[in-house]
């Protein structure tokens, strides 16, 4: 039991830690909820069959990012509300410790842009395309058809593509 | 976003063909196709040594006590069991259905326990060294304690 958990830790550890950084554009929110979702793992790995985990794992952590992002908006809402300040706060990225080169840069811009992007739209792209996992297993994590990863998938990536693509003429307007 | 039929479809052929190795011919396929490159290139991230620890400190330092706890449980439900097959007149052929009739008597949780100690403990509860061999109906004890699962659970619950 202990080392089947330990393998499924070192095996999807940074794989969930990168959907919660990408969903959450916070290293220290991001770590919180991939602890929380390994030990919920840790308590339900009984009922779990094997080869079920992963999915089980990429739907905990996305539920609670998800959780965690209507909150933030909650507080936004609520801050905005209470300093009568119409115009919304500022992002709460962090802009990152190693940001050397303009490769990074764009790195940052895409992930910015993910961030943005509208459910599911951006899971999708996350595990399809960053974590290059396959439809049937993210069908199974998000609650999709298999046909629906693929439009899904299909219509978030060319709404990104768009949106970099704009994103770039500002740049050299500017 | 067309979401005729044929649209859906046609979306669907499009993302067949970005998911391929070879970069479509269409142009606007042939950006998506190159994104989807680039985003599978997006640096991956390692899980920091100090978030593995903090996990499996977190899972194994409040459960050696629960586990001690289990394994008394899961002795005294043992020592149920055992009583009944011992207490049982000798006959010709011990009669699995009855033994299995007994397991079913004792309870779902006794049942859970009993895999949770051997699944908490695999260290202390060495299952050759117990004897189950020597014991009637020894195939069936050692389902219960090898089970991947507990198998009436392992049906439901499998979501988050």
């Amino acid at each position: 039991m202990n080392t089947r958990f330990e393998q499924l830790v070192d095996q999807h550890g940074h794989r969930l830690l990168q959907v919660a950084r990408l969903m959450l554009q916070r290293a220290d929110e991001a770590e919180d909820v991939v602890q929380d979702s390994l030990i919920k793992l840790w308590n339900h790995l009984p009922k779990l069959r094997i080869g079920d985990e992963l999915p089980w794992l990429i739907t905990c952590t996305r539920n609670a990012c998800l959780d965690r992002l209507r909150a933030r908006t909650r507080t936004r809402t609520l801050l905005r509300l209470v300093a009568g300040q119409q115009q919304a706060l500022a992002p709460d990225a962090e802009p990152g410790p190693d940001l050397r080169m303009l490769s990074e840069q764009r790195s940052r811009l895409i992930r910015e842009a993910i961030a943005g992007l509208a459910e599911p739209g951006r899971s999708l792209l996350i595990l399809r395309d960053i974590q290059e996992l396959d439809v049937a297993t993210v069908a199974r994590a998000l609650d999709l058809s298999e046909n629906q990863v693929k439009v899904y998938t299909f219509r978030a990536r060319r709404s990104l593509r768009r949106h970099l693509e704009e994103e770039n003429a500002h740049e050299q307007v500017a | 976003m067309n979401k005729s039929p044929e649209g859906l479809g046609r979306e669907l052929r499009n993302e067949e063909l970005i998911a391929g190795r070879l970069r479509p011919d269409d142009p606007e396929l042939a950006a998506d196709w190159a994104l989807k490159q680039e985003l599978s290139r997006l640096d991956d991230q390692m899980l920091p040594a100090a978030l593995r620890q903090r996990v499996l400190s977190a899972v194994r330092t409040p459960r050696h006590g629960a586990a001690w706890r289990l394994a008394a449980v899961a002795a005294v439900a043992a020592l149920i069991v055992v009583a009944g097959v011992v207490r049982q007149p000798p006959g010709p052929q011990p009669d699995p259905a009855e033994f299995r009739l007994a397991i079913n008597t004792i309870g779902d949780t006794s049942r859970r326990a009993v895999w949770l100690a051997a699944r908490e403990l695999p260290d202390e509860v060495k299952l050759p060294e117990l004897g189950l061999d020597r014991l009637p109906y020894a195939n069936v004890i050692r389902s219960i304690l090898e089970a991947p699962g507990h198998p009436e659970n392992q049906a439901k619950e499998n979501h988050p």
